[in-house]
């Protein structure tokens, strides 16, 4: 890949390889596209579809809504709860609300249940008011579609969900938590592939307050510090990074694609792994 | 409960029956070395022995073509012998069974050591840099509110 495109969108770093440098229309529609997402998704966005839910129980929520919101479904499924786009109640009770006060309203309460709610084409009927968060899944699924736009041969970094679309496969090295100069382990992500990772040492405001929450209770994980998924599918890749905090790595393979972690002591686990990891 | 943790006690036995166990007690003066020996640690019943509970750990040794090799095993036992817990932390250092060893440790645990990113020759690095700049930022303003 012979060219860089970088730039911020949804308050990330994007860097995206090709091999020739893409037309401006290209950008412009990427661009876009990253934008209308934010325009539906975001809970920090007061104009968002899904702030709406916060009054209302009954939204549009556009074009991705369905093939979104399905993903949660099977993680919802599988992981019995834990992974729940109604998470955002919790979160913003932790502290990471819309104002970003990043102080805990009180303590942890779970997220309401996702089985309760309904889709009618891309309308979401909620039985109370909600609040969404689509964060272990949408970065990753946004990042995939990135990379459907620009269509030929890519490499798309959403600041950790790798989309590969370069022909060949990406040695990828899984930056070790406590050094960002190391490596816990290496392994080739085949093309058409992504990877997606997430640690629990960032995007953290306080002593065990952090993003990765547990819906069913509204704690934030404390047993795994790191995790990382793999799938043909970008947005099932970043659910992975985010089940496996919660969840029975075996219990995953339901997926196609590998899942890894570091739990506290720094002890690796990982389910269908294809690379080294070094200990 | 799952097929690593089956995989795992497996691994252990035969450890048990074929390794040259070097073990020490972390918890206690016990000893698996001791208590692994018994014959009965092959699939029999064990209802008729009692073990002191604790955590242990034991070094298995075996040759290789590359040198002698070593595994680290970590269980912890409860008095019926029932294993609630085990970890495996391959220690080799010579030829293959490095890459043989990460293999068996994978589906299993192991504890892991950074490698420099630098010697890897990598397309691509993920992981903790996930921090997105709208919550660096977010996060540094609070920190100089606190600090006024």
């Amino acid at each position: 890949m012979s060219t860089r495109w970088q730039f911020e969108a949804l308050g990330t770093q994007w860097i995206i390889e090709s091999p020739e440098s893409l037309d401006k229309e290209i950008k412009l529609a990427v661009w876009q596209r990253i934008d209308e997402f934010d325009k539906t998704w975001s809970r920090f966005r007061p104009d968002s579809s899904v702030n709406r839910l916060r009054t209302e129980t009954s939204v549009d929520l556009g074009p991705d809504a369905v093939e979104l919101l399905g993903i949660y479904d099977e993680f919802y499924g599988t992981t019995a709860g834990a992974v729940n786009p109604l998470v955002g109640v919790s979160i913003e009770q932790l502290g990471y609300d819309q104002e970003k006060t990043f102080t805990p309203k009180g303590d942890p309460i779970p997220a309401p249940s996702w089985a309760d709610c309904a889709m009618e084409g891309s309308i979401l009927h909620t039985p109370v008011p909600v609040v969404l968060d689509v964060g272990a899944i949408g970065k990753g699924f946004i990042a995939g579609k990135v990379a459907d736009l620009i269509g030929g041969r890519c490499v798309v970094d959403a600041s950790g969900d790798i989309v590969n679309r370069s022909g060949r496969p990406l040695k990828v090295a899984m930056e070790d938590p406590r050094d960002s100069e190391s490596a816990i382990a290496v392994t080739d992500i085949p093309d058409g592939w992504s990877l997606a990772g997430s640690a629990i040492n960032r995007r953290t405001w306080g002593k065990d307050l952090h993003h990765v929450v547990d819906a069913r209770t509204g704690i934030p994980a404390d047993s795994i510090v790191a995790a990382w998924g793999a799938a043909p599918d970008a947005g099932v890749a970043d659910g992975l990074a985010t089940a496996a905090f919660f969840t029975d790595l075996e219990t995953l393979s339901r997926f196609e694609g590998w899942t890894l972690t570091l739990d506290q002591k720094f002890w690796a686990d990982s389910f269908d792994f294809p690379g080294e990891i070094f200990n | 409960m799952n097929a690593p943790t089956r995989v795992a006690q497996a691994a252990v036995f035969t450890l048990i029956a074929t390794g040259t166990l070097a073990a020490c007690s972390s918890s206690d003066s016990s000893s698996l070395a001791s208590q692994g020996s018994s014959s009965q640690s092959e699939g029999g019943s064990n209802s008729a022995m009692v073990f002191t509970p604790g955590t242990y750990n034991a070094t298995g040794q075996y040759p290789t073509p590359g040198g002698l090799q070593g595994i680290g095993v970590t269980v912890t036992l409860e008095a019926d012998g029932t294993i609630t817990e085990l970890e495996v932390d391959p220690k080799a250092e010579i030829g293959n069974s490095v890459q043989f060893q990460a293999k068996f440790a994978g589906g299993i645990k192991s504890e892991v050591v950074g490698k420099p990113i630098q010697e890897l020759n990598v397309d691509k690095v993920s992981g903790s840099s996930l921090t997105s700049g709208g919550f660096n930022r977010a996060i540094e303003d609070i920190v100089k509110e606190a600090q006024e």
